[in-house]
């Protein structure tokens, strides 16, 4: 049955050509005048790697924020009962259908009251809210699913629940961890508009931000505005597929569990 | 379900963080659309004049504001069933399990990690009418009349960023897809065959109705993916040429920053805001109906 599969083998290729071309393109493309010297130029351009540090910094600083946030306020919906919790519960869910562009106006505005803008706080706020909803409710759902007797015999003991947490619940956390920083991660990274309009100061831009601002600058030399492209797409791509599973199961958990 | 939970006065405490940046950066700002939307204000004075429902008004009369809905429904429309159609038909071929399909459905599913601001830039060069790759490649093999300007035809650049969409999106329906036909067991397949169904009629009759969960998510999370396009948009044409590839943020923006009419950004922003809610709801009740079927 499995003999005369050629047929099948074509479209997969076919398929996989087409999807391949575009990613293709933009490598070729980073190579036009210079070669790997392009790359070599950029890593030595004054501004380049400001902004490479800078989306740095902002990406780590939501990752952390939005994980030990949304880990405990998972913790707290999983395992204790209080009054208002479902309605909480709803209200954080609904900022999982916020779009960003929604709530831009305010939001400079926002920041520019309170001083922020060009300051990484002014970017990571909005990000960690933006990530909290996905990421409290992926790891919600892993504590539910958690066996209750693993808790049971410390708090029989008396252990505080903060050190339940700290001691027993944040460890177990691991698998889980991976998919919610993976996501948080990929959103903040790539993130163009909150960045594009909070960072206005060249040294404090994300490197989303670096092929805008080199298009404007100089006469553009194609090779090495492809060359920032492909610094911009490499890591997260480089992520992917090492962590293939993680990243499948981020992506489409919230859809089918929200 | 029936999880333990334990009474706890101090539950509250571990919310604080959470809430913090949540009601700052997200609910505070949708509170203070509305507000704003009442008020005419260019960012800078110190003064807000109170205009009450004008631009609301203002909004029904404007021309814009009838493209970005009929765009965003075209956007909708199109992405969603194009992405639908080619996701299940790939997922189909993958599901045959061939060599090499952890590198095919890698690679067709990569685009969507990769950030809108790149994959803009890299199709905006290959949409270049004089030198771009699109037309090359139909110059090259003798279809030098199908060379289009990509992007500056006001027809066709919108159907030329909803291509673009398709290229990064069309691996997410395919993994969407894929999940759920693990899900269908075997058995059903074994006595369609067994029928004398061929591969094509079980595809048809079976597999297609049996995965009616997914296309229900697919069709609602392409809905909403088209309220919250930007990106692509403002890089690939700005929401040009002649408005003709205006979107509900791209005319957020334009409104609100390029020119400093924050209040008619925030009404816009209203609207959308309830728009992705109804969406939303509609959601709610498919998938919770959905779940009690499941129960039942």
């Amino acid at each position: 049955m499995r003999k005369n599969n050629w047929k099948d083998y074509l479209v997969l290729i076919v398929f996989t050509i087409i999807f391949a071309y575009p990613l293709y393109i933009m490598f070729q493309k980073s190579m036009i005048s210079g070669g790997f010297s392009n790359y070599v130029s950029i890593a030595m351009d004054k501004s380049i790697p400001r902004y490479l540090l800078n989306s740095t910094i902002v990406t780590a600083s939501t990752i952390i924020l939005t994980f030990l946030t949304a880990s405990l306020s998972a913790y707290a919906f999983s395992f204790f009962s209080f009054k208002g919790n479902k309605t909480l519960f709803m209200v954080f869910l609904f900022g999982l259908m916020v779009a960003p562009c929604s709530i831009v106006v305010p939001l400079f505005v926002l920041v520019k009251k309170l001083n922020l803008l060009n300051n990484y706080l002014g970017l990571i706020g909005p990000y960690v809210a933006l990530s909290f909803p996905f990421a409290m409710l992926i790891l919600k759902n892993y504590y539910d699913d958690l066996p209750r007797s693993l808790v049971e015999s410390a708090r029989i003991d008396g252990c505080k629940s903060f050190k339940i947490y700290v001691k027993i619940v944040l460890p177990l956390t691991r698998p889980v961890m991976a998919v919610s920083i993976i996501m948080t991660a990929l959103t903040t990274w790539n993130e163009f508009l909150i960045a594009m309009l909070i960072m206005m100061k060249q040294n404090k831009q994300m490197i989303t931000i670096a092929p805008i601002n080199y298009m404007g600058q100089y006469q553009t030399n194609i090779g090495k505005l492809f060359s920032i492209l492909i610094l911009i797409a490499l890591p997260p791509m480089i992520v992917f597929f090492v962590m293939q599973k993680e990243f499948v199961k981020g992506i489409t958990a919230g859809s089918i569990k929200g | 379900m029936n999880r333990l939970t334990y009474k706890e006065k101090n539950a509250y405490f571990y919310l604080i963080p959470g809430l913090f940046f949540f009601c700052t950066f997200n609910i505070y700002p949708l509170v203070y659309n509305f507000y704003l939307s009442f008020f005419a204000w260019d960012a800078v004075s110190p003064v807000k004049e109170f205009i009450g429902f004008s631009h609301y008004k203002d909004m029904f009369t404007d021309r814009v504001f009838w493209i970005i809905l009929k765009n965003t429904a075209i956007y909708a429309f199109v992405t969603v069933f194009v992405q639908m159609f080619l996701g299940i038909v790939i997922a189909v071929f993958l599901f045959k399990n061939l060599k090499g399909t952890n590198l095919y459905r890698g690679i067709i599913f990569v685009p969507i990690v990769i950030a809108p601001v790149a994959i803009g830039i890299v199709f905006s060069s290959m949409f270049r009418s004089f030198d771009g790759d699109f037309n090359q490649i139909l110059r090259a093999i003798g279809l030098a009349g199908l060379a289009q300007d990509w992007l500056g035809d006001p027809k066709l650049a919108i159907y030329s960023i909803i291509g673009v969409n398709i290229w990064q999106w069309t691996g997410f329906s395919m993994v969407m897809y894929l999940s759920g036909m693990t899900s269908i067991p075997l058995e059903i397949y074994e006595s369609a065959e067994l029928d004398g169904a061929s591969q094509t009629q079980s595809f048809i009759s079976l597999t297609v109705p049996l995965l009616q969960r997914t296309h229900i998510s697919l069709i609602l999370l392409g809905t909403i993916g088209a309220f919250k396009v930007f990106d692509l948009v403002f890089i690939l044409t700005k929401g040009g040429p002649y408005s003709a590839t205006e979107f509900f943020a791209t005319y957020i923006y334009r409104s609100s920053f390029t020119e400093s009419r924050m209040g008619y950004g925030a009404t816009l922003s209203v609207v959308l805001m309830i728009l992705t809610l109804l969406i939303s709801l509609i959601q709610i009740k498919l998938t919770g109906t959905k779940s009690q079927e499941e129960k039942s």
